[in-house]
């Protein structure tokens, strides 16, 4: 309920009129997003850590109080040292962006914890402008685990195989959409980003709304789960709307595709800005799924929201597949984008599947935005950082088919991941992008696109 | 008519006296679907020749083939004794031969006069560095527009000289872009289906206007679907069914060919069109390949 | 209540923020950028959306030749340019033959590329990481005229430096204005525009078309690069995170707005995109500052931010509505849909 009432809080003036103007954006607060107060942690560039463990008897995670941590640069110049709070976080702002060794004292652990690989108590984080690095530092309570002694490249290629296919699955949620929507419409979709970082503030409002209604902190699964569906739904729903109110009418007025495009990218700005200009421009973390300290499997790390996402998304692709594949709506769907003309004459309402394909791929696109988000951060332009990489998969794969999109953003997430192997962190799209470019010049129809008939 | 086709026997891939184009062993496949699949083929120069076959039967992707636009799996050919399969469609254009194409493709943002201008080759201005120096091409220009204006008169357009050719009527756009081709002099004419689309009164004159084509020495190759079409003025037929060339000769001897009534009679006019057949004949019809 | 807020509005001051906005340095760069964009665009029909990234190439350029390898300031502008050149060259080898969209993403997917390599530690000998290369015009400066620190017309004012490059840009803009508006009406331009209508009838009619697009990409890619040129000469400063791809639809929103293919829309659609800009954002900063919009509903920080949405708003506006800009002909925007 205090969720309500800081809401009154800060519509409530001393004149009916401010009231008056309360309720109006209390009632535009759905579309809008006004931003609820006291939500999230704001965070500032720097670098930040989340430090638990399970606890041996309890089974429960619980945080690491007090922990030492020290920043340098990377050149050993020392910038700052700190302890972990009551939350087991840690947080120093850092002037300018770049790279930190951030070193633990392991010595300053509860008693019993260690770490799971003492090789790793000092990690390197890069920092972005205005954004804050996350290090994770895995902690184990009770003996030494597994791991230690295996070939530490070899554990490293695994953990950034795993990372990629995550990266890539989750692109891949963004990616089907866009493919589609070109597919049936020849349509290059620029505000896909902004539907994927719509999804993300979705999942965020639905926290805040269970914050206030105190489902959150205990219940952080259900909350979590609802808003995954409110992120289908609303995200779907966006999608028909920009189809049926936008995009339609201009087909119909038989707007040329360029102008499209265009109105695409007034969209994407339009968006990206309103959420800028109602949450601000810091980074937010979900807090149902935050500061989950990683579990091995093998010798992966990955946390438990991460392996959750990363199974949903396997199972929402393979349940797209087969809907693509077997349903009527999914046949039509392909038809559509094989051949618009040939799929009109055979009976197919063409413009019922290009809705379709606009609903699906707004709910797909808002999941992947909750799926990136849980992974990294919620940020104004989180969609748009990703844009480019789903892009490229989209190219890579071959622009209009499905399949090509998933297999096109699987080798993207992989290319980016593994190739911090050889090249530097922050120039790790880099890589992907020119990877695409690579591929244009080889096989200009994507891995898995036909080759066009002239004339 | 400069050389003789009286003496050339009429079965399919028979050598001509005076070849100006010849193709060898063509094949053409897109995603196991053979469009093309000719062995050989010679084209007469001086002459009309028209290429025939059902819709589906790869007219279009030859064209294309002959004509750089695409690239085939296998094959070869040359012009005027010359090996050309490493042309540019541009290259191709440059040594005079050109094409129109099925859907028309009149800039429909130039005027008609810059339509035209666009077709006179070797233009001095057309060099980015001399275009900034007016003086250094002004000469030419007035030189081919004196030229285009005469093209105009001579197909009929000259009223709209100055008009958007986006505000032509259809049989005024392959007017145009019979008209346009022919500002490079060119030796060859490929014209793709001119009658597609053209209004029944417009065809006699589009007809006549290919014949003044041969009479001034140009070699014309035309696609058409419509067997009636060609009757008129068509020196020799070359029939294509199914990619390969089933038949050619004169349209005499063409129509009572059993092969080619078969193809146009035969199982495909009774039977529904498969899926790929279906696909080509719309992708023959929508834009650029854009589909 | 309208009327008393209107008179209590500071009109002098909007007047002379707005006027200053339409001719001051951002108005004539974009104005320089939109007619390189309109060579690509309005006409060769090429989906450039990554024009910031020739602006960078341009500024760096520069930047990197005064600052980093200590050469001669004239000798600067020359590797700017072939900064964007080469940037043409490397985006046009491997695109150019494939259909338009690809560009588009490539040049959008260039812009970044450059961008974060020039804020990368990597690079950071060559272009100093995110803090950017700095104070490096002075020598162009030194040639100004204008000496004094201020320079004041009734209710305007510029600093002398900012009035020097402001003029040199302006004559620019309009100097490349008219050899744009030579070159469209040339043998050279027909070709362009011919490939702009439709590639296939241009390459049928023995124009090389892949190279013709190259050659446009290269032109408007060095113009871009001037402009981003007089940017940073302007700021006598080059940061990466100044040429972010929103810059790029800022140019688009520019060329529309004036109308795509003409020769003088950059010009006048720049001065029109940054005078309303300018008029928006001050009457909201005055509201703002006098209370008439509740602090809850905007705050100052808020009011830059509605730039942007505004420009996101007007970009779908133009499209819907206008797409042949504001003094473009309905009827040749008609011809695309026959």
């Amino acid at each position: 309920m205090g969720q309500l009432s800081a809401l009154q809080r800060r519509f409530e003036g001393n004149d009916g009129q401010r009231r008056l103007i309360g309720l109006i954006m209390l009632v535009a607060a759905f579309v809008m997003s006004v931003p609820f107060p006291a939500l999230g942690q704001e965070s500032d560039q720097g670098v930040r850590v989340r430090l638990q463990y399970q606890d041996a008897e309890s089974g429960e995670n619980v945080p690491a109080v007090g922990v030492v941590f020290s920043v340098t640069q990377e050149d050993g110049t020392p910038v700052g040292d700190g302890a972990t709070d009551d939350n087991g976080e840690f947080f120093l702002a850092v002037e300018s962006a770049g790279r930190f060794n951030l070193t633990i004292d392991p010595t300053t652990l509860p008693a019993g914890v260690t770490l799971r690989d003492p090789e790793r108590a000092t990690l390197t984080v890069t920092v972005d402008a205005g954004r804050a690095a996350s290090a994770l530092f895995g902690l184990q309570s009770g003996e030494g685990g597994a791991g230690a002694d295996e070939s530490d490249t070899l554990r490293r290629v695994l953990q950034l195989t795993t990372e990629g296919i995550k990266l890539g699955l989750f692109l891949a949620m963004g990616a089907i959409g866009l493919s589609l929507i070109f597919g049936t419409t020849g349509l290059v979709n620029f505000a896909h980003a902004e539907m994927i970082t719509w999804g993300m503030f979705i999942v965020f409002l639905v926290e805040g709304f269970a914050e206030g209604i105190g489902l959150l902190p205990d219940q952080k699964l259900l909350t979590i789960a609802l808003g995954a569906l409110a992120a289908l739904v609303v995200g779907g729903a966006t999608g028909w709307l920009m189809n049926r109110f936008v995009f339609a009418p201009l087909r119909r007025k038989g707007t040329p595709l360029i102008s499209q495009m265009v109105v695409t990218i007034g969209f994407g700005i339009l968006a990206r800005y309103v959420i800028l200009y109602f949450f601000g421009g810091s980074s937010r973390f979900f807090k149902s799924v935050s500061g989950q300290s990683a579990i091995s499997i093998g010798v992966v790390d990955i946390t438990p929201s991460d392996l959750i996402a990363v199974i949903l998304s396997i199972v929402v692709l393979v349940i797209v597949g087969l809907l693509l594949q077997r349903t009527r709506i999914g046949r039509a769907m392909r038809a559509v984008s094989d051949n618009r003309d040939l799929a009109e004459s055979s009976g197919i309402d063409v413009q019922r599947v290009i809705s379709q394909v606009w609903s699906a791929g707004g709910a797909l696109a808002a999941l992947g935005g909750l799926f990136l988000a849980q992974a990294d951060q919620v940020l104004w332009e989180g969609g748009f950082r990703v844009l480019l990489l789903i892009f490229a998969g989209v190219t890579l794969g071959g622009l209009g088919t499905a399949y090509g999109a998933l297999v096109g953003c699987l080798l993207i997430g992989l290319g980016v991941q593994l190739s911090t192997l050889f090249i530097p962190i922050e120039l790790k799209n880099v890589g992907a992008l020119l990877v695409m470019a690579v591929v244009l010049l080889i096989r200009p129809q994507g891995i898995l696109g036909r080759k066009e008939r002239i004339g | 008519m400069p050389a003789d086709l009286s003496t050339v026997a009429h079965e399919p891939g028979i050598p001509k006296p005076d070849p100006i184009l010849t193709v060898e062993n063509m094949r053409k496949t897109f995603g196991g679907l053979v469009a093309v699949d000719v062995d050989k083929l010679q084209i007469q120069r001086g002459v009309i020749t028209a290429l025939i076959g059902p819709n589906g039967a790869g007219k279009t992707t030859f064209f294309n083939l002959l004509t750089s636009f695409d690239t085939p799996d296998s094959g070869s050919k040359t012009f005027e004794g010359k090996p050309i399969d490493k042309k540019a469609p541009h290259e191709l254009a440059r040594m005079g031969m050109v094409r129109t194409f099925q859907l028309t493709k009149s800039l429909t943002k130039l005027t008609v006069i810059d339509n035209m201008k666009l077709g006179a080759k070797r233009q001095r201005g057309e060099n980015f560095f001399r275009s900034l120096v007016p003086p250094l091409w002004d000469a030419q220009e007035r030189e081919i527009e004196a030229r285009a204006d005469d093209l105009l008169k001579r197909f009929k357009l000259d009223h709209m000289r100055e008009e958007f050719a986006g505000t032509l009527s259809g049989g005024q756009r392959k007017l145009l872009e019979m008209a346009r081709a022919l500002m490079s002099s060119p030796s060859v004419i490929c014209l793709d289906e001119p009658m597609a689309g053209v209004n029944p009164a417009l065809t006699q004159s589009l007809l006549e206007h290919v014949k003044g084509l041969r009479d001034e020495g140009i070699t014309v190759i035309f696609v058409e679907h419509d067997m009636d079409v060609v009757r008129d003025i068509s020196d020799w037929v070359v029939v294509m069914a199914e990619g390969r060339v089933i038949a050619e000769g004169p349209h005499e001897t063409i129509g009572k060919n059993q092969a080619v009534i078969d193809a146009y009679l035969g199982a495909h006019h009774d039977a529904p069109l498969s899926v790929e057949e279906e696909a080509e004949q719309l992708s023959d019809g929508s834009p650029g390949g854009a589909t | 209540m309208t009327v008393p807020i209107l008179a209590a509005i500071d009109w002098a001051q909007i007047v002379q923020l707005t006027v200053s906005s339409a001719i001051g340095v951002e108005a004539m760069v974009f104005a320089m950028a939109a007619i390189g964009l309109n060579i690509h665009f309005g006409y060769t029909g090429l989906l450039n959306f990554g024009h910031v990234g020739f602006m960078a190439m341009g500024g760096y350029g520069v930047g990197i030749a005064i600052v980093t390898w200590q050469l001669n300031p004239y000798l600067a502008i020359l590797i700017g340019v072939v900064f964007a050149l080469v940037l043409a060259l490397i985006l046009g080898v491997p695109t150019l033959r494939l259909r338009a969209d690809y560009l588009a993403i490539v040049t959008i997917a260039a812009s970044e590329v450059i961008r974060i390599m020039a804020r990368s530690t990597t690079l950071r000998g060559l272009t100093r990481g995110a803090e950017g290369l700095n104070e490096f015009a002075g020598e162009y400066y030194s040639l100004s005229p204008f000496k004094q620190n201020l320079y004041e017309w009734g209710p305007f004012f510029f600093t002398g430096n900012n009035l020097f490059i402001v003029i040199i840009g302006w004559i620019l803009v309009i100097l490349l204005a008219v050899m744009v508006w030579q070159l469209m009406r040339s043998p050279w331009g027909r070709v362009l525009k011919a490939i702009r209508e439709d590639e296939d009838a241009a390459r049928a009619l023995g124009k090389n078309a892949y190279w013709y697009k190259m050659q446009s990409l290269m032109l408007g890619g060095a113009i871009g690069g001037m402009a981003g040129m007089l940017q940073v000469i302007a700021k006598s400063t080059v940061q990466p995170d100044t040429f972010v791809p929103v810059i790029t639809f800022f140019i688009w929103t520019v060329l529309i707005l004036g109308g795509v293919g003409r020769v003088w829309s950059p010009i006048v659609g720049s001065m029109i995109f940054w005078g309303l800009l300018a008029l928006m954002e001050n009457l909201l900063r005055q509201f703002v500052a006098e209370g008439w919009i509740p602090p809850s509903l905007m705050d100052s920080n808020q009011v830059g931010i509605f730039r942007f949405i505004l420009v996101g708003l007007g970009l779908i506006a133009l499209m819907t509505f206008r797409p042949q800009g504001i003094f473009g002909s309905r009827e040749e925007m008609a011809l695309d849909a026959r």
